[in-house]
């Protein structure tokens, strides 16, 4: 049986039993992101804590009913993206997450030939210790997450930290695979391009 | 003959060990003749790393918890 099955089997009987060390380690694992994600969908930080809260008390609640068709983490992501979804229906807000893959602000890396107009060179050591400008590397790679376009720092956050599975990830955010895709590589791009300016 | 862009937008999918045997040559070897390229996946590799290592630094208080156990508490409660 793999490692995270393992794990989400050993929290999930916490969770079932009340205990609150499991609690805590769920929360520390998902939180933040959930946050994000959620500020993701609604464009607003207070709102996307006080949905991220109603999903865990629902978490809680409900724990007993997950049947182990995704994994935790993938229900607990369902959860708040639904909720945060029926806030936007609910509030009347015109926002949503904009999906759409017409930014061409990679192909600016490239002349007319497809070659680098800026030849990447290799990082000096870039590990999350480092500090540049008085801050550690993994600040320089909050405040990027942080800027990036709404549906590119959800995808992200989905994918490349919390490693849901892809049909998870789509299913979630309501897109196709091949948009989570492009989003995904897009996202990692700019942060390379931001971690590139620090990293020389 | 692949160029830098078309490795690039590669890039995710020769990390993640999707690509067919063919593709994967064509830019193994496209690598082994471009300085860039070959900086470029090493730094999209680290980025992916550093990523990973971002979501895990996330500072929680114990109040934050303590507070929705409290809201669940409080919920659970007779009448409430």
């Amino acid at each position: 049986m793999p490692d995270k099955i393992k794990t989400d089997a050993s929290l999930l009987r916490g969770l079932i039993a009340g205990d609150r060390a499991a609690f805590e380690t769920v929360y520390r694992q998902h939180n933040a992101s959930m946050v994000r994600v959620a500020s993701a969908i609604l464009r607003n930080r207070a709102s996307a804590e006080e949905i991220t809260q109603e999903t865990w008390i629902a978490v809680l609640r409900n724990i007993g009913g997950f049947e182990g068709r995704s994994s935790l983490a993938g229900w607990i992501f369902t959860i708040l993206s639904n909720k945060a979804k029926t806030r936007v229906k609910r509030d009347g807000l015109s926002v949503s997450l904009d999906t759409s893959t017409n930014d061409d602000s990679m192909d600016d890396a490239f002349d007319g030939r497809g070659r680098w107009r800026d030849m990447p060179e290799l990082w000096d050591e870039m590990t999350p210790d480092r500090v540049v400008d008085g801050r550690q590397v993994l600040a320089h790679v909050s405040a990027a997450i942080d800027q990036l376009p709404p549906a590119q720092r959800a995808v992200l956050v989905l994918r490349g930290q919390q490693e849901l599975d892809a049909a998870d990830v789509c299913e979630i955010l309501g897109i196709t695979d091949s948009n989570m895709r492009v989003l995904l590589h897009r996202a990692r791009f700019s942060l390379r391009q931001s971690l590139d300016r620090i990293g020389r | 003959m692949l160029n830098c862009r078309d490795l690039a937008y590669q890039a995710d999918a020769f990390l993640d060990g999707e690509l067919s045997l063919w593709k994967k040559l064509q830019i193994r070897i496209h690598m082994s003749m471009c300085n860039g390229c070959s900086a470029f996946i090493d730094q999209m590799r680290s980025t992916r790393t550093l990523v990973k290592a971002e979501a895990q630094v996330a500072d929680t208080a114990d109040t934050e918890i303590d507070s929705i156990l409290a809201v669940l508490h409080t919920k659970n409660q007779p009448g409430s």
